[in-house]
């Protein structure tokens, strides 16, 4: 643990730790022998909320640390297809997108960078050691119940160790098999959309006795990708079409659930995803000429087990096994025989263990132990076949007793790398601290105050230790401190107005040992050398409003305060300036409209001025954009014979209706005005 | 034969001087001035934001995006490479554009020169003038003749990767340093020889590993940069003759770029120390002795060094500066043999990487 430059985070940290400590004595002094009726309440609220099965989606307002659910009907009613799409209307929440459907997408939290955010599916982490970055493009919404985002502190602490390893955790939780009657549950859709778009998807789910369900899902996504925009150059404006941005890409999982009762709960997953795509590349003036394809064939296969043991103990372990392979080609004349090729090869063996202690009603201890092995086979000449054995210890402690939750936890990790040739990386050892906690002062009000701090690294990637000549086996690990503050505020009402909520944090995170590349004359180097300091604020605003005859309405909007300054160098002419990407001012609104016709949906985000390169200058400069998007979806139910129920449904969406031109990526594109349909059919 | 008479009118203009220093009517002389000094800024890679600027040594005027403001607007494009005045024009060799851009020189655009391969455009990376033509390499394994007057490009096959190219003087034919430089770690060890009128290749010299760029002290003799392979294979300076193509290698200097003056080479060697840290050192080097006489300028001094050139009119040395990140810097350092040099000026070139320096003399006559 290293907290030297971090004292003002330090005196934050021991002042949480005073409070978890100070209110945990207390407790135990105290026990529970003088309860009012309001405790008594809000201990049934806890209770409940522990006892509902692992369905039950966390209550943002709740948490001691920042975090942000998405849930299905959400999807439904927005019409949010993919997961960027879902992410994007997040507080917070930066999506570096390369424009398309094949473009890479990738998410970051509070200007921490791509790799301090962890994605996880289903409880497990999704990695790439390779680069660090998870292309979240290549996930799609048809079979996710729910997505939380949490920062600086995971949602529940049962959890492999994994997921204590990183500043945030995207979490995709996927939608389990319910069956109203029938034993049987097939669907299938078909979705038609702007630039040559076709994704048709088919599910399965099947009852076998009463103690096991499978379920099968399957989709084939295929578009030309070739969509027009604006390029401006000077005073003259012209009409191109972006190319070679096509993609073929076919996914498949299959799961297998157990219910064994006293045995426990068994899951078994495999997923397989093939792809082929163009990259487009960015738009180079007076030469459009793209030849660079990607080809992956990337699959896993998992196991969870569960049990409880005791009323006090609980006990999860999982096993997975991931592959992933890609081919990248670049056609030019300058390569022998006019074309390169590479292929890498990453693989993961990955096993965790989690114990859950509850020693009495209102407190959990938790300790995970995850062991893992990854691998990189590059075709480089002169690559060194990197192994990295991964050894993480999580052990966390939470309190909830209904006014006041806290939680903290410390993470061990331990690194070791073998190299097939050369030097590999020393052993790396960190303890990676953190402790939330959130308050409830007036004991009829929704109101809670809570502050959160953590201090946490990402490892350099294998990209960054070992890619020929650029990578630099001496490097550190990234260091990232997050301290947060904030207030939350619920409250339920009768009448035309349903509810409303509300969460407003300030933050401060400080990345130290950054890794950036740096260049010697025309030779690339990685090293530690950034330095980044992050001050902001998000707010999040929340209203349902039901009238009658069916009608609900939903709107909530978010809105974003980032001002992450590099302090590098202070000789820099970026000194202090805003890094890269990273407006200072961004939100979203989202409105859902819920009646006996029609689901309206309607999801604006705006995005303020930019910068494309690290120093805050006019050519630099990229301005602000505001893109809205509506969607128009029914659902019609046809009653069978006997059990059995029909539904179809049809959806249609309109992204980017006002054909805003923007990029994301400096000279990437995005699509302007495009229209999407997917009708659906379940029985 | 520009640098020739350069030569010629410098003496002249030192004799005259001499000779017509009294204010009296009368009095005759010639002066020549350097007036403008372009600086091409290559900018980062896929970020279009390739520029020129002007700097004015008589008045430390500095005009930034030239290019754009003599053109409406119009970007110069993506990773230009470099520029070359020739005659009352400038060619700029923009190489992710594939283009290379022919301006007045007032950066207005002429001529928008573009070339194919197999089947893509093809990207340019260095250009020499000679016998009325102006020639390029591409990085796609071309060598392109220019005509001056219709602009038409006449291309042939060189070996992979081409870099540096030289017109020589005296003996009228192309040298092209092949370089391989997208098969890392196996880079190309040799320049090939070329006819400059039907681009014929005419033969084959071997030198050290990885070629990149030639420099003339006077019109004979030619010198060869090479980077090595960044790993075991050092950085080499050497020397060719352009009337038997033979070949020999200065011991103990490992150049990056180079610089010529009338008197006098500036070498930036770019080197890592134990920490795998850049070093940057810049040496000033005796080309009638064949070596280093001592360092311009510190590191400290002049720190991230990217690119170097000599103003032999003024007895300037022009270093450019870049950290890849922010706009680039250029020192102007005076030099004289055998004196300590000073820097005189140091400005922000407007843009990123400032790759390439090029001059425009006025010549006074009174």
């Amino acid at each position: 643990m290293q907290f030297k430059d971090l004292s003002g985070v330090r005196i934050g940290a021991f002042c949480l730790l005073y409070v978890f400590i100070h209110v945990f004595c207390t407790v135990d002094a105290n026990g529970q022998n003088v309860v009012s009726v309001q405790q008594k309440e809000e201990m049934a609220d806890t209770l409940a909320s522990a006892v509902v099965t692992a369905k039950a989606a966390p209550s943002p307002t709740r948490q001691s640390a920042p975090l942000q659910v998405m849930q299905q009907k959400d999807f439904a009613a927005l019409g949010v297809k993919e997961l960027h799409e879902a992410v994007k209307t997040f507080s917070g929440v930066q999506i570096k997108d390369y424009g398309g459907i094949g473009g890479v997408k990738t998410v970051s939290v509070r200007s921490l960078g791509t790799q301090h955010t962890a994605i996880s599916y289903d409880g497990v982490t999704v990695s790439n050691a390779q680069s660090g970055q998870v292309d979240i493009g290549r996930f799609n919404l048809e079979n996710v119940e729910m997505i939380t985002l949490s920062i600086g502190q995971v949602e529940d602490i049962f959890q492999t160790a994994r997921m204590y390893a990183s500043a945030g955790v995207l979490n995709i939780r996927t939608t389990r098999p319910q069956f109203n009657g029938s034993n049987t549950n097939i669907g299938a859709s078909m979705r038609v959309a702007s630039f040559g778009t076709y994704n048709p998807a088919a599910y399965w789910q099947q009852k076998l006795g009463k103690k096991w369900v499978v379920a099968v899902n399957a989709d084939w996504l295929k578009s030309d990708g070739e969509y027009p925009y604006t390029l401006k150059n000077g005073s003259t404006s012209t009409r191109e079409k972006r190319f070679n941005s096509d993609v073929n890409t076919i996914r498949a999982e299959a799961n297998l659930y157990g219910s064994l009762r006293s045995g426990g709960e068994l899951t078994f997953k495999g997923n397989w995803m093939s792809s082929q795509r163009g990259l487009p590349g960015s738009v180079i003036y007076y030469n459009q000429d793209a030849r660079e394809r990607l080809w992956d064939e990337a699959g896993f296969v998992q196991g969870q087990y569960s049990k409880r043991l005791s009323d006090k103990m609980e006990l999860k372990g999982q096993l997975k096994y991931n592959y992933a392979w890609n081919k990248y080609m670049d056609e030019d004349e300058s390569y022998h025989g006019g074309v390169r090729t590479d292929y890498f090869t990453q693989k993961e063996i990955y096993g965790s263990i989690s114990a859950k202690y509850t020693p009495a009603t209102h407190l959990g201890i938790v300790l995970s132990q995850d062991i893992f092995r990854n691998t990189l086979d590059a075709s480089y000449v002169n690559f060194v076949y990197p192994e990295r054995f991964t050894s993480l210890t999580a052990l966390a402690a939470r309190y909830d007793n209904g006014r006041i939750n806290a939680t903290a936890s410390l993470l061990s990790t331990y690194i070791t790398e073998e190299l097939r040739s050369g030097a590999a990386a020393p052993d790396r050892f960190r303890l990676s601290p953190s402790v939330s906690v959130s308050y409830k002062p007036f004991a009829g009000k929704n109101l809670r105050i809570r502050a959160s701090w953590q201090d946490i690294f990402r490892t350099p990637t294998f990209n960054d230790l070992y890619y020929e000549r650029v990578g630099n086996s001496a490097l550190k690990p990234e260091k990232a401190g997050q301290v947060n503050v904030g207030i939350t505020y619920r409250e339920a009402f009768e009448g035309v107005l349903d509810e409303i909520s509300l969460q407003a944090d300030a933050f401060y995170n400080k990345v130290e040992d950054k890794i950036v590349a740096l260049p010697t004359l025309f030779v690339w180097r990685m090293y530690n050398v950034g330095e980044v300091e992050i001050e902001g604020a998000d707010i999040n605003l929340g209203a349902s409003f039901s009238f009658g005859a069916g009608t609900r309405v939903k709107v909530q909007g978010n809105y974003s305060y980032q001002k992450a300054i590099d302090i590098t160098d202070p000789k820099g002419k970026n000194y202090k300036h805003q890094i890269p990407y990273t407006p200072l001012h961004s939100g979203n609104v989202t409105v859902s409209i819920l009646n006996r016709w029609a689901n309206l949906g309607y999801v604006m985000s705006v995005t303020g001025d930019r910068y494309a390169l690290s120093q805050n200058i006019r050519s630099n400069l990229m301005p602000g954009y505001m893109e809205h998007s509506v969607s128009v979806g029914k659902e019609f139910g046809i009653h069978g014979s006997g059990d059995r129920n029909f539904s179809w449904g049809i959806q249609v969406e309109c992204q980017n209706i006002t054909d805003e031109q923007y990029d994301v990526i400096q000279y990437y594109p995005m699509p302007g005005r495009s229209l999407r349909v997917t009708l659906k059919f379940e029985m | 034969m520009r640098r020739n008479l350069l030569n010629a009118l410098c003496i002249m203009l030192v004799l005259m001087g001499a000779a017509s220093c009294s204010e009296d009517d009368g009095d005759y002389g010639i002066s020549i001035v350097t007036k403008d000094v372009y600086i091409l800024n290559s900018g980062m890679m896929d970020s279009n934001n390739s520029e020129l600027t002007v700097y004015n040594p008589s008045t430390d005027e500095v005009a930034t995006n030239v290019f754009s403001l003599a053109n409406g607007g119009r970007k110069l494009g993506d990773t230009a490479n470099d520029m070359i005045r020739y005659g009352s024009k400038l060619y700029i060799a923009v190489t992710g554009s594939a283009v290379v851009f022919v301006t007045d020189l007032d950066g207005k655009v002429i001529e928008e020169i573009k070339a194919k391969g197999e089947s893509a455009n093809l990207s340019p990376r260095h250009m020499t003038a000679g016998n009325g033509k102006v020639f390029v390499t591409y990085q796609e394994g071309y060598v392109g003749a220019i005509d001056t007057a219709s602009f038409n490009v006449k291309t042939a096959k060189t070996g992979p990767f081409p870099e540096g190219i030289i017109f020589t003087k005296l003996t009228k034919k192309l040298y092209v340093a092949i370089t391989d430089g997208n098969n890392y770690p196996n880079f190309a060890n040799r320049v090939e020889v070329f006819s400059t009128g039907s681009l014929e290749k005419i033969g084959e010299i071997e030198t050290a590993c990885n070629p990149q760029t030639f420099h003339y002290c006077g019109d004979e003799k030619i010198y060869l940069v090479c980077w090595g392979d960044y790993g075991a294979e050092p950085a080499r300076l050497q020397i060719i003759d352009q009337f038997t193509d033979a070949v020999t290698t200065v011991e103990g200097v490992a150049p990056t770029c180079m610089a010529v003056s009338n008197t006098r080479a500036y070498i930036l060697s770019s080197e890592y120390d134990e920490n795998w840290n850049p070093k940057v050192k810049y040496y000033i080097y005796n080309f009638m002795k064949d070596e280093i006489e001592g360092e311009l300028v510190s590191e400290e001094e002049v720190p991230d060094g990217y690119s170097i050139f000599a103003d032999d009119v003024e007895g300037y040395v022009y270093i450019g500066t870049s950290d890849y990140v922010n706009n680039g810097d250029m020192y102007v350092i005076s030099h004289y043999p055998n004196k300590p040099a000073e820097i005189i000026e140091k400005f922000d070139t407007g843009a990123i990487n400032p790759i390439k320096v090029c001059f425009n003399r006025n010549i006074n006559l009174w």
